[in-house]
């Protein structure tokens, strides 16, 4: 159905193309093809201004210029955005997009997510309805489940995956944390020990073999004829000449990436699973011991008691989380609390996703963000925790999460601005191409 | 009567605080070894704040000032000791009698300094209890659902409800499973005391086997102790000499072997005489330290666990028939805790209930330890011996007692703050300090700020019950007084005559 759609899509802009008497312009069709033009738009750029009326042109997925009145090949496909808003595609920095669920336990830093992927299964039509074009794969399971996949919603299957290896995703308590990173650490302790003992055991060959061959000359200058045959002196030699080359002993593949991790602290993005105040003090314990600071996703329900360790989430200034966009109160009472805005307000980069991973709540995530600001939070880092904030987590904010020369056409067409009430997605392009397109229920 | 205006939470002082941090991480930043915020957030952490006539908590160092300080300053804050004084209140030391208007000083949560003519350093933390009782931490000898299972260091969730409330009841220090932990409300640090503080027995007339066999092990550990002893004795002459065999000691006996050593104390539940009797019996025989909990017909027969110097946790409210068909005294008795002690038998009192419940009938769980006490005191105990059930010699029993359970130098600054004896049902805490951490504030307290707010003996009236009032106007708060009540009343009354008269004169 989806590659129906894409067909379509692709027909659609060819065939006027094709069409045209050849006359009317010399440049060739294919050639403006790769132009495509949204004109009459009102841009949310996230990073940036508000635009209106002002065309985004967009070449090989990219988007090569925004402005108000630019210029464009005349034959570029055209899309006309009258009276709509164009913002970046939504990024949901965890979902598991619908997808079958198998529980595991225990440490698999070796399986990712992208290996469950199946193209048939999932609810990425919800998605692609709710204006997400990237989202972080989630593997499921208790302790280290795995890595997720950085993919996009729609598009050549070949192409959707933006990262196979993706973050760490870690909901390990604090005891079976303390336990997965002493075995890592215990896993380059004896890479370390194989290595020296190999080293030892070269030097003391490599003497032998000197002594050897001291022997040898002395024998020679002594000027006695070898009395044992000749062929003892090659096999001796070869050694010294071919050095042996050091194999290190095997990783547990399970351990590998903190292993990594342990090693460089950059290597691995971790994603740190956490949903009570006192499992923050907890696992901060086991954080400053083996000097990690991750990303945390934090499963704040509604009566959270978060905000109380707001600071120690905040671990350095560039902590990102992910919280669910919901409402708060203050535990065991009915006084509202604004959670989200209070850890945003403590230092952390938030990234919201919806409230439940169901193809319910996908589409209400904006209506939530919306609620937010109306509570006073500020609108472009509401619209950012969305956008750019997620980018940033999933590690593609080069390329996505706002709308910007050189980065990637990944945008929603909506009919409303992006937080009033009632406002929908009316179209989905990624990388330049219409994907998804939502017309009125009859 | 002079009302304070109170919030039930006032979360804008903690977005301001949190703000006042943030516009202070540049300054963080350029600190090279402070990258990792987590203990510094820690420390940066907004003191509670209380109301006028709570104990007034001031302190020289407000955290804005601190968030606002320099990078030198903030490295240098790392290495300062934390000072908290509690001045001015009525300190019952529990085993130094009571000091009026004595400053307690605490330094990183251990007392310092208790007495008359204390200085308290200016960067003290100090919380004025004028006019307020301060009691040591309550040490409760078995509690449920307050720590985590396990290793209660990693499992404990320190914002928990169970936690708060039993803070909010002045307990400090439980018995939770079979490790001595704190209540350290909001942080993980210092939480564990003791662990594996008893050794559990069982020797029920009940279970005649098990009976037999404990004996058995006793016996075989006996046996090995007396041969160890021989054979210390005699190896220096006898060179032939064997070492015992140790191979057969171990798990329950290994455990066995600690009790019989003195290493350990051993714990056994019994009700009834005869289990009671029997269990003093064994614990003279092999000569180990016991603590028999429940104990309730403990009183009939007192002298023999005072001669061996057993231990008893007893529940003073606890009620058990009388059995008409023994010739006997039995059953239970509210004397069982006075009697007891006056025999010379170290009691330590636990409520019937040894978690927080919010079920059943009210007033017999944790987080009424202070009232069971009280009932020790209905049943003859002197007021100053029923405190020490739940202060130094609860703490004595657990053998935590180098620790807590009194408010002398050198100890854990554990301190409960209230406004009057806490064995009054109408005393509240109002603040509980742990590990030199204010644990416990009632005025943010989100379940106990709105009762009596001012601290006043009689303020409540129905408004004040349930439905519980959440957020309260200032003219809310005007309501609940009765007097303001009155006078508002009658103006209405009086504007009500007031338009019938002109409603009189139009009709005229």
């Amino acid at each position: 159905m989806l590659i129906h759609r894409l067909l379509r899509a692709t027909l659609a802009g060819l065939l006027p193309a094709l069409l045209l008497p050849a006359a009317a312009t010399a440049v060739v069709a294919a050639d403006d093809e790769r132009f495509v033009v949204v004109r009459n738009a009102t841009i949310v750029p996230v990073e940036g201004k508000l635009q209106k009326k002002a065309t985004i042109i967009i070449s090989e997925g990219k988007i090569t210029n925004i402005g108000p009145s630019i210029e464009y090949p005349r034959n570029a496909r055209v899309i006309d955005a009258e009276g709509m808003y164009v913002m970046p595609g939504l990024i949901y920095a965890e979902t598991r997009a619908g997808l079958p669920s198998p529980s595991r336990r225990g440490v698999h830093g070796d399986l990712l997510a992208a290996d469950e992927y199946h193209p048939r299964a999932g609810q990425f039509d919800d998605l692609l309805d709710a204006g997400v074009t990237t989202i972080g794969l989630l593997p499921t399971g208790a302790g280290i489940p795995g890595r997720a996949a950085i993919m996009q919603t729609a598009g050549d299957e070949d192409e959707r995956f933006l990262q196979r290896e993706g973050y760490l995703y870690v909901t390990s308590s604090k005891s079976e944390l303390r336990e997965a990173l002493k075995k890592a650490k215990a896993e380059i302790e004896k890479v370390e020990k194989a290595r020296k003992e190999f080293d030892e055991k070269q030097k003391a060959e490599a003497a032998k073999a000197k002594q050897e061959a001291a022997r040898k000359e002395a024998e020679k200058k002594d000027g006695q004829p070898e009395a044992r045959p000749a062929p003892a002196s090659q096999p001796t030699s070869q050694p010294t000449t071919q050095p042996a080359k050091f194999e290190p002993p095997k990783i547990d593949p399970a351990y590998q990436p903190l292993v990594d991790l342990l090693k460089d602290k950059t290597s691995v993005p971790i994603l740190l699973e956490a949903s009570q105040a006192a499992e923050i003090l907890h696992l901060n314990e086991v954080l400053d011991e083996f000097e990690i600071d991750p990303h945390w996703t934090l499963r704040n329900n509604r009566q959270s008691d978060l905000f109380k360790v707001a600071e120690e989430i905040a671990r350095t200034d560039e902590t990102r989380v992910v919280l669910r966009a919901g409402r708060h109160r203050v535990p065991y009472s009915a006084e509202r609390l604004p959670l989200i805005q209070m850890i945003a307000a403590a230092g952390c980069e938030v990234s919201l996703v919806p409230y439940r991973d169901n193809a319910y709540e996908y589409g209400n995530l904006l209506a939530r963000v919306a609620e937010l600001v109306r509570e006073g939070w500020d609108r472009d880092t509401a619209l950012a925790s969305v956008t750019l904030h997620p980018a940033r987590l999933l590690g593609i904010d080069e390329t996505r999460g706002s709308i910007k020369k050189d980065k990637v056409a990944d945008l929603i067409f909506l009919d409303a601005d992006p937080l009033a009430p009632g406002a929908r997605v009316r179209k989905v392009m990624i990388a330049g191409e219409i994907v998804h397109e939502v017309e009125d229920e009859q | 009567m002079n009302r304070h205006l109170i919030r039930p939470f006032n979360w804008q002082v903690l977005v301001g605080l949190t703000l006042a941090v943030l516009l202070a991480l540049p300054a963080l930043a350029q600190d090279e070894d402070g990258r990792r915020r987590g203990k510094r957030g820690r420390r940066a952490r907004s003191q509670p704040t209380t109301q006028a006539s709570q104990p007034t908590t001031t302190s020289t160092t407000t955290s804005t000032s601190t968030s606002t300080s320099t990078t030198s300053a903030e490295s240098e804050e790392e290495e300062r000791p934390a000072y908290l004084a509690v001045i001015n209140g009525r300190v019952h030391t529990i085993t130094d009698g009571t000091l009026i208007g004595a400053t307690i000083l605490c330094k990183d949560g251990v007392i310092e300094a208790i007495g008359g003519g204390v200085r308290v350093p200016d960067e003290a933390e100090v919380i004025d209890a004028a006019g307020f009782d301060v009691y040591p931490g309550l040490v409760a000898c078995g509690a449920g659902g307050i720590h985590g299972g396990g290793d209660k260091r990693d499992t404990t969730n320190v914002f928990g409800l169970n936690m708060e409330i039993a803070l909010a009841g002045g307990i400090t220090t439980t018995l939770s499973g079979n490790d001595a932990a704190k209540l350290t409300y909001g942080t993980t640090d210092g939480l564990l005391v003791r662990k594996n503080v008893f050794a559990s027995l069982r020797y029920s007339a009940n279970r005649p086997l098990e009976r037999a066999r404990l004996r058995e092990d006793l016996e075989k550990v006996r046996d090995y102790l007396r041969a160890v002893q021989r054979y210390t004795l005699i190896k220096e002459r006898d060179e032939d000499a064997e070492e015992p065999d140790k191979s057969e000691i171990k798990g329950k006996l290994d455990e066995y072997l600690k009790l019989l050593k003195g290493e350990r104390v051993a714990i056994a539940s019994a009700n009834e005489v005869g289990d009671i009797r029997a269990l003093v019996g064994l614990a003279e025989q092999f000569g180990f330290e016991l603590v028999i909990r429940g104990a309730t017909e403990a009183w009939s027969i007192a002298e023999e666990p005072g001669r061996a110097k057993v231990s008893a946790i007893v529940t003073p409210r606890n009620s058990t028939s009388p059995d008409e068909r023994l010739n006997r005294p039995s059953g239970a008795s509210i004397e069982n805790a006075a009697i007891l002690a006056r025999h010379g038998v170290p009691v330590a009192v636990l409520p019937a209930s040894t978690s927080i419940t919010l079920w059943g009938l009210a007033g017999r769980d944790l987080l009424h330890l202070n009232m069971e006490a009280a009932f020790a005191v209905r049943g003859g105990m002197r007021n100053d011996e029923a405190l020490r059930t739940i202060t130094i010699d609860a703490a004595r029993i657990m053998r935590i007692d180098d620790r807590v359970g009194s408010l002398e130098v050198g100890k854990d600054a554990d301190l409960v703050i209230c406004d009057g004896d806490i064995l009054s049902y109408m005393t509240q805490v109002h603040h509980t300090i742990v590990n030199g951490r204010v644990a416990y504030a009632k005025a943010d307290s989100s379940l106990y700020r709105h009762i009596r707010p001012a601290g006043g003996p009689i303020e409540t009236d129905f408004d004040d019950q349930w439905p519980r009032s959440l957020e309260w106007s200032a003219e809310d708060l005007a309501t609940t007084d009765p007097a303001a009540r009155k006078k508002a009343k009658e103006a209405e009354k009086k504007a009500d005559e007031g338009k019938e008269a002109e409603k009189e004169a139009a009709a005229e």
